[in-house]
């Protein structure tokens, strides 16, 4: 009997080795290393695959707030549900100073599921 | 034969006018626009350049700079059309401010990027030491092509005593290395400055804000048409005070025109100023656009950027945010004491200024 092959390889990215050191900005027409250019060519691919994944956030130089809402709010624009976020993506930081990073993350998250939902 | 002669006799003719306008024009010097009124537009700066004690006088400098900048300045000579020469005049500057020597110099690297004209600096080596100094450290004389021998430092202060400014960095897009590389040099200049991460976000969300929305198309500058739509950072270590500067500047429309630019901003300002009809202080508005980022998180955008600016007083507790932007010039210290101004005129952008004392972003007690 033949199965259909259910995909579960989870992903890993680390921003700072697979994307930047220096995040910074909204949109990619603005900056190289932008929210939207992440959201769009690192986070979205594995998500439309239905595949786990988890963003590693120690290592840049720093994030700065319109990254982080782009990045992870945009996620809620896209179409993307919260229960299904929560289900599938995990943010990660060991680094003491990269801690408040993943918190953050999600609470823009959590501000764009109110905003659509108002 | 008759034919071959008379066009053999014309040939010659005409190489022999040929030769002697050559010959006249050799002997005439080519010409280059002199430093007479006619053919010269000259801005000298007032003795004292700052926004505190000398606004008028400070704004309308940087006013002429920029209108001899950006408006035409043609005139024909012998049927040939060249541009005025602008000479700006330092040297009877006896005071200048931190502030002013950031415009002044992202002023001049502006015109010498996007202009393609270098202007002259009259008399520079009679300028004070200090407008000398500063502008060196920003970068400003290399961009002019002024040769460093001409630079003394301020012989009245020890060298320990010397302010240090950072060369000048500026870009048109959102740039985190820079921001980065920024406070690596100052780390150089002062080896017990270690940036933290809500000092770097600080400044990367002023650069933001710079590229997102200080040259919004539908807003007005000041002086249409303007090349360079930049943000500039530097930062300054002054030793005598133990304090460190940080600068972020850019010649857009200010925040103020931009905030009310955008509906849901106007809404909000609206709500915490009450009606906007006859507010005419720009440092009312910058004040209510941080009550409102500091209180309310529905607003898209905007909020978040002007929250990450002013987190740097609440996480070092110590040192002063100061804003000037349009006609509004905003200062708070970590101790919420707001202190507000109205200039007489549009500063031509936006400078936001961080002053914290060194042991804010190191381990050094003051």
């Amino acid at each position: 009997m033949h199965y259909p092959v259910r995909k579960l390889e989870m992903t890993t990215i680390s921003i700072a080795k697979d994307f930047s050191r220096y995040p910074a900005g909204r949109y990619t027409s603005k900056g190289h290393f932008s929210g939207e250019r992440f959201r769009k060519e690192y986070i979205l691919p594995v998500l439309n695959d239905d595949r786990e994944l988890t963003i590693i956030m120690d290592g840049t130089v720093g994030y700065g707030s319109s990254f982080l809402e782009e990045a992870f709010g945009g996620l809620i624009r896209e179409g993307f549900e919260l229960e299904y976020l929560k289900e599938k993506l995990k943010l990660v930081a060991e680094d003491a100073d990269f801690e408040i990073y993943p918190d953050e993350a999600w609470e823009y998250i959590l501000e764009a599921e109110a905003r659509q939902a108002n | 034969m008759e034919q071959i002669i008379k066009k053999r006799t014309v040939y010659w003719c005409r190489r022999q006018l040929d030769a002697a306008k050559k010959r006249q024009r050799k002997s005439r010097p080519e010409f280059k626009p002199g430093f007479d009124s006619d053919q010269c537009i000259r801005v000298t700066a007032p003795a004292v350049l700052s926004f505190s004690n000398n606004s008028a006088a400070t704004i309308e400098f940087f006013d002429k700079l920029k209108q001899g900048v950006f408006t035409n300045r043609t005139f024909k000579v012998r049927g040939k059309i060249y541009r005025k020469r602008l000479s700006i005049e330092l040297k009877g500057i006896e005071r200048i401010s931190l502030p002013c020597a950031v415009i002044l110099s992202a002023e001049l690297k502006r015109w010498s990027s996007h202009i393609g004209q270098v202007p002259s600096l009259q008399d520079f080596v009679k300028c004070s030491d200090r407008v000398k100094s500063l502008l060196i450290d920003l970068g400003t004389l290399s961009h002019l092509g002024i040769s460093k021998k001409s630079y003394k430092r301020d012989r009245q202060l020890k060298s320990e005593e010397q302010i240090t400014l950072l060369p000048l960095t500026s870009a048109n897009w959102q740039n985190a290395k820079k921001i980065y590389k920024l406070n690596e040099q100052l780390h150089e200049v002062f080896s017990k400055f270690s940036a933290k991460h809500f000092h770097h976000r600080a400044m990367l969300e002023a650069t933001n804000n710079v590229i997102d929305h200080a040259y919004d198309e539908s807003l007005p500058l000041k002086y249409a048409g303007q090349p360079g739509k930049q943000w500039y950072a530097t930062g300054s270590y002054d030793p005598s005070k133990k304090a460190l500067r940080f600068f972020v500047y850019d010649q857009g429309a200010g925040i103020p025109s931009s905030l009310l630019n955008k509906p849901d901003w106007r809404r909000a300002l609206e709500d915490v100023l009450g009606s906007l009809f006859g507010v005419q202080h720009d440092a009312d508005i910058i004040e209510a656009a941080f009550e409102i980022g500091r209180s309310r998180t529905g607003l898209a955008e905007r909020g978040k950027g002007l929250r990450d600016i002013r987190n740097v007083l609440d996480q070092t507790g110590s040192g002063y945010l100061r804003i000037i932007s349009g006609k509004g010039d905003y200062l708070e210290t970590a101790d919420h004491v707001v202190q507000k101004r109205s200039h007489g005129s549009h500063i031509g952008g936006t400078l936001v200024e961080w002053s914290l004392p060194v042991s804010a972003l190191s381990g050094e007690k003051t």
